[in-house]
């Protein structure tokens, strides 16, 4: 009974001894990173590696977290609230915006000089996001594009050329389901994610119908253009029954699987498909091929939703470490690293590597002229935190599941969607 | 005769009602990706494999989440039986003013639910600077298993005979041995009952794990798992094999001590 | 349960000191143990709560302080359409899911009450749903609903039964129904179980004396069983109906409220608010929505219990 407690003593002093005099450890900076969990896992390996290559470069620990697009506003509303923000944040389209407002991300325009410098001069469209005052509140990393997959065998059976309009695509899905190929082809699911929001900006935008104007301020959908919009969307569900309604409800993946289930003739997605028919042999490789998302009479206005930027928080307590590490990751052979393993997921927004021979195919350069057509959310506006909320309260998603579900007509659905627009941005003017 | 053929619609009813969802988690854990994307054999995995199984544990941090979901309800389980077990004793056998209302306090804020709590006692934990670990949960997991195990105690407490604390009373035995020699052994039941209603349900809670806690390595295993839903495709077969495996704990406790629980219920509901 | 005192506690003549010490400790002790309760109930349920009400009365946007708004959040969601649909849709969903698990509770409590050999296991098994945990039987329930590979469908056209998979996740109806369904597979077996058990303390007399009297099976259920478990049936019908009506898992991880807005119920709509809309004074405001109900049942079921214990 006496010799337990003198033998514990010892134990606990030779660990003592042995932590003391063991290996001075190099690492007294411990950063926080927190980045997108992407859909292509072999990417995100190698961007990990890369952080934690920069980081060990400079002396310092980083832990990784991840967050899907799902909770990924859930994570950071928590630390907003709790002044938990990481040191470094993989921020999406409408991050940046949202938090420079609150005055909790650092000024890293110094930080984009260095950048441009080892890749080349800032997209244009990619500013919007980052850019407020003159300032830059975040690095861009990259874009993920939202490309319309289509099954090539489907189209010949029918004789149809890859659709360029928003109504061929309609019109395709409706000779599909009279030939008896497929019951519900249109996969476009106007749902509470990005595969919904997306679209329903490009969609919009190419009939005119944009909600602010170019100072970012609100004026308003115009009401017959945004009803013509709305009509192209719900005709699929409520006349021609080329979509099931299931759609709506579909996670972020569903739509990827009902593609590879072999259920839908066209769907709005990131290059992820391919990804996935490629690392599992799927037999729909050959038949799968990707176009850029349709005209519409005022043009080609896509919207650049799935843009990754790297915040600085200024709640982080090492800055200057942490912009040594985004510095780092973004270097010239730091990124064309990630962005050539990347699977064409991740499509870069400064000059140099936009013009790089990985992108020199037929469905790399599909996937490049999207990003260059792309426009931020808020166009033809900047990204603010009004915008933001219009994205992120699904605002126009809910516009067309009101026509859809609630069998509410176009007009008045465009009206509600216009009150909701107009409340958001009395309640976050834009200065 | 026809109260048999009821009993015997009823019985395979439920027991159809029951065992079809969970056969179809089982059967989907040992299905390829291929083969649920495609539909192949879909009533009997064909080819029957163990990938899923073996993806959760190599590539997935499903063996932390696990070990975080065991901690946070063991500790939440010990803490809720401790103080309700206290104040149940309190409630049913001393004497102090203002009893009854505490009673009914307590049976009251059972009533309010997790569901409108999350946001403000998010705020409050935001308060006193305390969130982001599993000590969170722990703390915030008895607001609504506490109430629920004083109630149940209540019941198994007022079914326990008065006599044998007042004869051990009376020999000289302070309140505190009585309910520590004699009232918590026989309790046993009812103590054994409510700690598995407390470890089913801090296993079990998904929102508030999901809010209080960011950092990936004290993520629980309901939050893990709704994480497959939408960072993988093809993920039902993985997503099946996590169910499977996070039933499995509180599915093998229970049919060791189901009689035990059922009894707690018994006590609780006819007598509380 | 017959209470006789033990022969030699005969209370030994201490004087009124004595008394009055053991008094004051009754009391101390009895403090010292609900102060642990009690530190729970005011710092962790009172404060917060307050709280909520305080937040309902802001407009608190997150990361922005908090603005008083008086009575606007709960204005502006009794003329939003899309929060009436979400009252509604709670009314619905609840009371779907509690009669339909009192029906269940009630047969199974019924089949399961003469004591036969494998009971005990049945009843075991039965429980599986409550234990599961809720994440996994949405998602479970989601997959089974799928419209092109779940079982439900798959089997359904095999069978020959449909020629066209229903959409259990993207009609309206269907969906509120779906959610119903998984709601009532996870809580049934609470009902079943708790009224099994309330049954078995009814004495064997009364349903032998009925029997005599040439009562049959059906008449002995309905004129002894149910009228003796009322307390029982009223309590956890409370219980499950407090819950129901703010439960959140089930709809968030099958549906998220959707579509459109067909599934929204209190709690994950009150989530929508204050995560994707950042507005945390009009989620708390929405949740809100949901107490004057939960109020109304307490009354109502402690004055029911109240005229039944009177009476008896």
């Amino acid at each position: 009974m006496r010799r337990a407690p003198v033998r514990m003593l010892t134990i606990v002093l030779i660990l003592a001894l042995a932590w003391a005099l063991g290996p001075a450890r190099a690492a007294d900076v411990k950063l926080t990173l927190w980045r997108l969990k992407t859909y292509i896992p072999p990417a995100d390996k190698i961007l990990d590696t890369s952080i934690q290559d920069c980081a060990k470069r400079i002396g310092a620990e980083v832990q990784i977290q991840t967050y899907t697009f799902d909770d990924m506003w859930t994570k950071y509303t928590a630390a907003i609230e709790s002044k938990t923000l990481p040191d470094i944040a993989e921020l999406d389209a409408v991050g940046p915006a949202r938090l420079a407002n609150l005055g909790r991300l650092s000024d890293v325009s110094d930080l984009v000089g260095i950048v441009t410098k080892e890749l080349g001069e800032l997209a244009q469209n990619a500013e919007g996001a980052v850019k407020f005052g003159g300032k830059f509140y975040a690095v861009p990393h990259y874009a993920i594009p939202l490309v319309l997959f289509y099954r090539k065998d489907l189209l010949e059976k029918v004789g149809a050329q890859p659709p360029e309009t928003w109504e061929a695509i309609n019109e395709i899905s409706v000779k599909i389901k009279k030939a008896g190929l497929l019951d519900y082809p249109q996969g476009f699911p106007w749902n509470r994610t990005g595969d919904g929001y997306d679209p329903a900006m490009s969609l919009l935008w190419s009939y005119g119908a944009a909600w602010v104007d170019k100072s970012g301020k609100y004026i308003g959908m115009p009401k017959d253009k945004a009803v013509q919009a709305v009509k192209l969307v719900t005709a699929p569900y409520l006349t021609d029954r080329t979509a099931a309604p299931d759609y709506l409800s579909w996670s972020g993946s569903g739509n990827n699987e009902a593609f590879m289930a072999g259920k839908v003739a066209f769907t709005p997605n990131g290059p992820s498909i391919i990804f996935q028919e490629d690392s599992t042999k799927h037999p729909l490789r050959k038949d799968t091929a990707i176009k850029i998302m349709p005209n519409g009479p005022a043009g080609r206005n896509l919207a650049l939703t799935f843009v990754m930027n790297w915040g600085v928080p200024v709640d982080g307590k090492h800055q200057k470490e942490a912009r040594s590490v985004v510095a780092c990751i973004m270097s010239k052979e730091k990124f064309t690293g990630y962005m050539t393993g990347s699977f064409q997921q991740a499509v870069p927004l400064f000059r140099n590597l936009i013009n790089h021979d990985y992108w020199n195919n037929a469905d790399g350069k599909v996937i490049v002229e999207t990003v260059k057509l792309g426009r931020p959310v808020g166009w033809p506006g900047p990204t603010t935190p009004a915008a933001a909320e219009v994205i992120s309260s699904n605002v126009l998603t809910d516009m067309m599941t009101r026509v859809i579900v609630d069998k509410v007509t176009p007009e008045k659905a465009v009206d509600e969607g216009n009150q909701r627009i107009k409340e958001i941005y009395d309640r976050l003017p834009v200065k | 005769m026809s109260v048999r053929i009821f009993r015997w619609l009823v019985v395979t009813g439920l027991l159809l009602l029951v065992a079809l969802p969970l056969y179809w988690i089982l059967a989907t854990s040992f299905k390829t990706g291929r083969q649920i994307l495609m539909s192949e054999g879909v009533y009997f995995p064909r080819p029957f494999t163990l990938e899923n199984y073996l993806y959760l544990f190599e590539e997935t941090r499903f063996a932390l989440w696990l070990r975080n979901s065991a901690v946070t309800a063991i500790a939440s389980t010990l803490i809720s039986l401790a103080i309700g077990s206290a104040g149940a004793y309190a409630l049913t056998r001393l004497r102090f003013p203002g009893r009854r209302s505490f009673g009914a306090l307590v049976l009251i804020t059972y009533l309010v639910p997790p569901g409108l709590m999350f946001i403000p006692l998010y705020r409050t934990f935001i308060q006193i600077g305390y969130t982001n670990s599993l000590g969170t949960l722990i703390i915030a997991y008895p607001t609504f298993l506490v109430p629920f195990v004083t109630w149940l105690l209540m019941g198994f407490f007022r079914s326990i005979p008065r006599e044998l604390e007042e004869a051990a009373l009376v020999d000289g035995a302070t309140r505190l041995e009585t309910l520590y020699r004699i009232v918590l052994p026989l309790a046993a039941p009812g103590l054994l009952a409510a700690g598995l209603f407390c470890f089913t349900l801090s296993w079990n809670e998904f929102l508030y794990a999901l809010i209080f806690i960011a950092d990936d390595n004290l993520r629980t295993l309901p939050v893990g798992l709704s994480e497959f839903v939408v960072s993988d495709f093809a993920f039902w077969g993985q997503l099946m094999a996590a169910a499977a495996l996070a039933s499995l704990p509180v599915v093998l406790v229970y049919i060791y001590l189901h009689k035990y629980m059922v009894s707690g219920l018994t006590a609780g509901a006819v007598k509380g | 349960m017959v209470l006789t005192r033990p022969a030699a506690a005969a209370p030994r003549a201490r004087g009124l000191a004595w008394h009055h010490i053991n008094r004051v400790q009754e009391r101390l002790l009895a403090y010292a143990l609900i102060l642990p309760v009690a530190l729970l109930i005011v710092g962790l349920i009172a404060y917060p709560f307050l709280n909520a009400i305080w937040l309902s009365l802001t407009e608190k946007m997150v990361g922005y302080p908090a603005r008083f708004v008086g009575l606007n959040n709960y204005i502006a969601l009794w003329e939003s359409s899309r929060f009436r649909i979400v009252a509604w849709n709670s009314v619905v969903y609840t009371v779907g899911s509690i009669t339909t698990k009192v029906v269940i509770g009630l047969a199974m409590a019924a089949a399961l009450q003469k004591a036969v050999r494998g009971n005990q296991l049945l009843r075991g098994f039965l429980l599986l749903p409550w234990v599961i945990p809720t994440v996994v039987i949405a998602l479970t329930w989601r997959w089974l609903l799928d419209l092109y590979r779940g079982l439900v469908n798959v089997s359904l056209l095999d069978l020959g039964l449909i020629k066209a998979g229903f959409h259990w996740l993207g009609n309206p109806d269907l969906a509120m129904l779906s959610v119903i369904m998984a709601n009532v597979w996870r809580g049934f077996p609470f009902f079943g179980v708790s009224f099994l058990a309330a049954m078995q303390t009814v004495p064997q007399d009364l349903y032998d004396a009925a029997s005599v009297d040439g009562a049959s099976a059906w008449q002995q259920f309905w004129r002894i069983s149910l009228p003796s478990i009322k307390g029982v049936v009223a309590i956890v019908t409370l219980l499950s109906t407090i819950w129901t009506l703010n439960d959140f898992n089930i709809v968030y991880i099958m549906t998220r409220g959707g579509p459109g807005a067909a599934t929204h119920i209190f709690a994950t709509y009150s989530y929508e608010l204050g995560i994707q809309s950042q507005r945390w004074g009009m989620a708390m405001a929405a949740s809100m929505y949901s107490l004057p109900v939960i109020a109304l049942l307490i009354v109502f079921v402690v004055r029911y219990l109240h005229r039944d214990e009177a009476g008896s």
